[in-house]
């Protein structure tokens, strides 16, 4: 156990201490935009990785959900055409190869 | 090897922010004459060409805004004072005339030269009285934050003196890294989130699994769970926590509240302190990246290239820097109960014994500590001074080693 003497006393900070309102200082400014570089090279690293919808509506659905919080976590509204099964298509390039399909817009 | 240095499992580094060893612990000197302190007759001419001396007057808030100038072309006045530079030794007389450019008010530019009596940062102080004082450690470089902080990551800032780091292809692996590679562990503890680290582009980016939250520093110190060696990083903003919470910057960069980094110094020593098995086998160095533009009053030495240069553009003073001399003295301490009382590492004020500590000690250190063999390392980090040998063979009992509450 400590002694009496051995004890140094944390001297308490003042309540009005706390200011989150602060003007931003150049450490924390840079802080912010080193942040800001690498989140934006992460970003374009994503996008051009991106060669097929499954990888395009991964991104959309992860930027998405960035921008918009209520959306995140909810299940897609029923498509009014139903849902396709997965079957097996054959492909003129080879059979069981998935190929890009244009849709109808 | 001392038993001290036998018993050694876990170094931790606490790096505060901003302020010079005058400005902190330069009242020691008074209290004992070994301290390379201030004996009160140092000054600095203000713009009027007034004497400022120094004086006891520093507050824990609202004194030093603006912040002070610490980019290296401020830095270069406050050494030289616009007269001379390199290699010329700085005359240490331009830091009232630097901080006058940032409000151009000359009452309020000698705040600058003010600093802290012991009993107003108990901890900070009581820590250097109980365990070793560097009076000679200083910042790597004569510039700012993160080329400085890089120095205690890899050895080196890598040619950089600003503030945009982006490092490419580097040279060296950081000392994480090479830890990591001999079988150690290792371990960068930020804050929390919303404070993150200052190491985000190179480290928190590249590798993330090198990262922790100072909640997992306190739980993995009492859990026993410290890596080898382990770098811990304060609260760099005022923010509220998830819950609403207030959670006070601990950074001490001015100005933040000095007492906020008062308790942070002494929960990392605490959380440290209060587990035995921890505390017989780990050496804390808490020490401040630069000096914030800071009055002090010690003349960097010159020191060991690096190899890097940067050009006269990216200094701003006109002449390019071969990171050969230092930037200026810093507090630093470290601590161990294998550490004597009282014990006070001699800087360049001692011309036989004085050595010279820089960031650069830190990884230098630690290999040492560790036993690492890697020759890719920069010239700068093999020639700098290590602390091992601060440990000797003598364990204080729990008596005479002090307790924050």
């Amino acid at each position: 156990m400590a002694k009496s003497e051995n004890i140094i006393r944390i001297l308490k900070l003042p309540s009005d201490a706390f200011n989150k309102h602060r003007p931003v200082s150049d450490l924390l400014w840079t802080q912010v935009e080193h942040l800001a570089a690498v989140v934006k090279g992460m970003i374009d690293t994503e996008r051009r990785a991106i060669t097929t919808e499954e990888q395009a509506s991964a991104f959309i659905k992860k930027y998405t959900a960035f921008l918009h919080q209520p959306a995140a976590g909810k299940k897609p509204a029923a498509s009014p055409n139903g849902t396709r099964k997965k079957t097996a298509r054959s492909s003129g390039n080879g059979a069981g190869k998935k190929t890009a399909r244009s849709s109808k817009r | 090897m001392s038993i001290g240095l036998d018993n050694l499992k876990h170094i931790v580094v606490l790096m505060m922010e901003n302020r010079s060893f005058d400005h902190m612990l330069g009242a020691l000197k008074m209290v004992d004459p070994r301290i390379n302190g201030l004996s009160g007759d140092e000054f600095n001419p203000d713009t009027q060409n007034a004497s400022i001396k120094v004086q006891p007057l520093a507050e824990y808030q609202g004194q030093l805004d603006p912040d002070p100038d610490h980019h290296f072309p401020g830095v270069n006045l406050q050494l030289y004072d616009g007269a001379g530079g390199p290699p010329a030794k700085p005359t240490m007389q331009g830091f009232v005339k630097s901080y006058f450019q940032k409000r151009r008010d000359v009452n309020h530019s000698h705040k600058i030269m003010y600093y802290f009596p012991p009993e107003k940062i108990p901890i900070l102080t009581g820590l250097a009285r109980s365990y070793a004082v560097f009076n000679g450690w200083f910042s790597s470089i004569p510039g700012p934050t993160l080329c400085n902080r890089a120095f205690a990551h890899y050895g080196t800032s890598f040619g950089e003196v600003g503030m945009n780091l982006f490092y490419l292809n580097v040279p060296f692996k950081s000392i994480y890294e090479r830890m990591l590679n001999a079988g150690r562990t290792a371990k960068l503890y930020y804050f929390d989130q919303q404070s993150s680290s200052q190491e985000v582009v190179n480290l928190l980016k590249k590798q993330p699994q090198l990262f922790g939250l100072y909640e997992d520093f306190l739980r993995d110190c009492k859990k026993n769970r410290l890596p080898d060696y382990c770098f811990v990083e304060p609260n760099y903003s005022d923010h509220e926590d998830d819950g609403g919470g207030e959670l006070i910057a601990s950074d001490q960069h001015p100005d933040h509240h000095v007492l906020a980094g008062e308790a942070f110094i002494a929960s990392v020593y605490n959380a440290i302190r209060k587990n035995p098995t921890l505390w017989k086998s780990t050496l804390l160095l808490i020490a401040y990246d630069e000096h914030g533009g800071i009055y002090d009053h010690v003349p960097p030495p010159a020191c060991t290239p690096d190899g890097f240069t940067a050009s006269a553009e990216a200094t701003g003073t006109g002449a390019p820097f071969a990171f050969d001399r230092l930037g200026v003295r810093v507090p630093a301490v470290a601590i161990s109960p294998w550490i004597p009382r009282g014990t006070v590492v001699a800087g360049p004020e001692d011309p036989v014994n004085g050595r010279v500590f820089e960031h650069a000690s830190i990884p230098n250190t630690v290999m040492q500590a560790f036993q690492i063999q890697d020759d890719n390392r920069s010239p700068r980090e093999k020639a700098a001074s290590t602390f091992l040998d601060l440990l000797s063979d003598q364990m204080r009992p729990d008596s005479d080693c002090p307790v924050f509450k």
